[in-house]
């Protein structure tokens, strides 16, 4: 690219002006920063995601049915809140939509929850042999899935937008919507960290409610909604002000002990 | 565009094969035959060579629909993975290529080209051109049927060998040199040439002769891809969206009701035991057939089980939304896959009765590519005008919301196959997701997704 009698072949070649190419080479080399932003944000938001996608989703058809169903149950949640935040506050007491919005999605988790112990029964009834036993003995196996669906749905829609912009030039981040501020250099990196956590988070509130609800625990499904909606608020109240060292460490607790929660209900089973 | 239930298709022996085949698909279980037969099994699912084929247990009771609703979860993943592909090639050619963002021409079909920007009479002449777009599409469906009812297949295939090779040739000179143009990238006309020549022929060979299967399926995608970036390019802004809900319920009306031209088309297709016009349609059944061919063999029975195929349903689609273009490719490439299917036959030395007995080989290709998931080259296009229009606006969210709707709506037609078991449109349910959703997410979802972002709030 930046040799010059390549410049010149193209030139002769194309028959392009020379302003052109050179225009051309210019935006190649703004756009080498452009492009390791954002392949560094990508990997950071998704390569769990991904990771866990291709090495226990992909290979089961099953599952990957699931995890979309569980996408577009978040998706509809989201268009529920949307509605919402658009005819009922008017876009403005964005805290209360962000409360509405988590309660939302719990109850679209609830209702996948109740739709997969629908589908698991008729796979039972099924007698088929060989078919989907795991599914139907892993009793973890439905719940991750579809925590993985809704974490890498919710991923998508937090990062996408934002990753088009950074691909595009020199841009670092947004300008603060109500102060005006420049935004932090750090903006595109705590957003691809943050949604890296809640793709996880997601996976682990979802473990925890369909195990919660399938043996009618109505704590575990309390702190489920009480830590997300923490969650959430924290990321509201602190990120737009720059206070990513206090709304990270929330996050990655509510994430530790999310994963630990599962871990403790699978070895203590319940009583009956 | 439709879905079909193919159980009884092949004539007497299909009925009987559809537990052998059904199982098939995750069979780790033994595999009746229809004639009581001990026979090999093999297991089919995603990847046929997992596992080794083994031989025979005794035969074993098993639900009929159970294995339907089984193995339609395989289909409809052998459907995903193909629809996403043609997605994602047309939404990053919408999204790189900025040729076919512009809007200079327009078809000869869409005479109003809503320049006038009262939104009355922008819906009416969306309203207009879809309708005059339709009844091009109905007209040329009308003839199609016509002409296969009256057998004329040599005018049918002419038709398909000349429209795609159009579609080879002109638009895709017109696709490379955009793409090399949006890359800024110096092309020579020798080598162009040569590579368009290769291109064109081998793909011409691969659609209406023969050729490796990845090759063929990678072809037809690619068609479709290119049909929908030429819908995209030339339909006017609202004609589209129009038209996408048009075709879909023209779809509903073509597949469902008694005199809908698919519906006789498939009917008539039936009764003749003949395959459904396959060179416009995606399938996904070639290769388990020649891995199965060479299994016959191996079985006493020989060529006369043909156990290979994984499903009893095809998915097969009739034309209802191909322009007069798409109506040609299909037929002559199922001819040409029947013909590949032959040869590749011979080639595993299947006993030669099968061979000098036309009957037999015509069932037997009827159950082994119509047993297939297949899908119509039209839906892939429709769902690829859909999800690229929505992606033209460059909001990927939308992007993402579309591509999700219509792999539910897909999913849930597959499901309600599994259920009635008859011919089903696929367009409707697909299409009217991905309008509801690419109209919420545009103009509800993304104001508060904007606000979300950034502020860098996660939900």
């Amino acid at each position: 690219m930046y040799n010059p009698s390549i410049l010149l072949l193209r030139i002769n070649i194309n028959g392009c002006s020379l302003d052109t190419n050179f225009r051309n080479t210019y935006k190649f080399l703004v756009s080498k920063m452009a492009f390791m932003e954002f392949t560094g944000c990508a990997l950071t938001a998704y390569s769990p995601a991904l990771a866990l996608f291709l090495f226990t989703i992909s290979h089961d058809p099953v599952r990957i049915i699931i995890m979309v169903s569980s996408a577009f149950f978040w998706l509809l949640a989201l268009v529920v809140s949307s509605l919402f935040w658009n005819y009922i506050t008017f876009g403005h007491l964005l805290p209360l939509c962000i409360v509405f919005s988590v309660i939302v999605q719990e109850l679209f988790r609830f209702c996948f929850y109740k739709l997969m112990s629908k589908a698991k029964y008729g796979l039972r009834s099924l007698r088929v042999p060989n078919t989907n036993m795991d599914l139907l003995k892993n009793p973890y196996l439905v719940p991750y899935v579809a925590g993985l669906g809704y974490g890498v749905m919710s991923g998508a829609f937090s990062l996408f937008n934002v990753l088009a912009a950074l691909s595009g030039p020199a841009t670092v981040g947004f300008t603060n919507p109500e102060t005006g501020e420049a935004p932090s250099n750090y903006f595109a990196f705590f957003s691809a960290v943050f949604t890296m956590l809640f793709t996880l988070l997601h996976v682990a509130w979802s473990i925890i409610f369909f195990l919660a609800a399938e043996r009618k625990m109505w704590t575990p499904m309390v702190f489920v909604v009480i830590s997300h909606i923490v969650v959430s608020l924290s990321t509201t109240f602190f990120n737009p002000i720059g206070l990513y060292y206090v709304s990270i460490p929330i996050a990655i607790a509510v994430l530790a002990t999310s994963c630990y929660w599962p871990h403790y209900l699978s070895t203590h089973p319940p009583i009956n | 565009m439709d879905l079909v239930y193919d159980a009884n298709s092949a004539g007497h022996q299909s009925r009987a094969e559809v537990n052998p085949s059904s199982i098939l698909v995750k069979s780790r279980g033994p595999v009746p035959n229809y004639e009581g037969v001990e026979q090999i099994r093999r297991p089919v699912g995603d990847d046929p060579s997992r596992g080794p084929p083994r031989r025979e247990e005794p035969l074993q009771e098993y639900d009929d629909d159970d294995e339907e609703l089984k193995y339609g979860a395989a289909h409809v993943i052998r459907l995903f993975v193909p629809v996403s592909l043609c997605l994602l090639v047309v939404v990053a050619t919408m999204n790189s290529v900025s040729f076919y963002r512009t809007r200079d021409l327009y078809l000869v079909y869409t005479p109003f080209h809503e320049i006038d920007p009262n939104v009355g009479t922008k819906i009416w002449n969306a309203l207009a051109n879809a309708a005059i777009l339709l009844s091009v599409i109905v007209v040329m469906t009308v003839l199609l049927i016509v002409l296969y009812k009256n057998r004329c297949y040599k005018v049918i295939h002419a038709w398909l060998i000349m429209s795609s090779l159009i579609l080879l040739s002109i638009f895709s000179y017109v696709y490379i040199v955009e793409v090399l143009r949006a890359y800024n990238i110096p092309f020579d006309s020798i080598t162009m040439a040569f590579i368009m020549w290769n291109f064109g022929v081998m793909g011409m060979i691969a659609i209406h002769w023969k050729g490796p299967l990845h090759v063929q399926q990678a072809y037809l995608i690619f068609l479709a891809a290119l049909m929908a970036l030429i819908f995209i390019k030339y339909l006017p802004e609202w004609t589209t969206w129009v038209v996408l809900a048009v075709i879909s319920i023209w779809d509903l009306f073509a597949v469902l009701t008694p005199k809908g031209p698919l519906r006789i088309l498939v009917e008539t297709a039936q009764e003749r035991n003949e395959q459904i016009f396959p060179a416009l349609i995606y399938s996904s059944t070639v290769m388990y057939t020649l891995v199965g061919m060479a299994r016959v063999d191996t079985g006493s029975q020989g060529g006369r089980m043909s156990p290979q195929s994984p499903s009893n349903y095809s998915r097969v689609s009739g034309e209802g939304g191909f322009t007069r273009e798409w109506e040609e490719g299909i037929d002559a490439r199922n001819a040409a896959r029947s013909r590949a299917m032959d040869s590749n036959s011979d080639a595993s030395r299947v006993p030669p009765v099968r061979i000098q007995d036309p009957n037999f080989s015509n069932q037997l290709r009827d159950d082994e590519e119509e047993k297939g998931v297949k899908l119509g080259l039209g839906d892939f296009i429709f769902y690829s005008v859909l999800v690229g229009k929505a992606s033209s606006y460059g909001d990927w969210n939308t992007t993402v919301a579309c591509f999700v709707a219509i792999l539910i709506g897909l999913s849930l037609t597959l499901l309600l196959l599994a259920i009635f078991k008859k011919a089903l449109p696929a367009l409707p349910i697909s299409i009217a997701f991905g309008l509801f959703f690419y109209f919420s997410t545009s103009e509800i979802v993304q104001p508060f997704c904007d606000t979300l972002n950034t502020r860098q709030i996660f939900i």
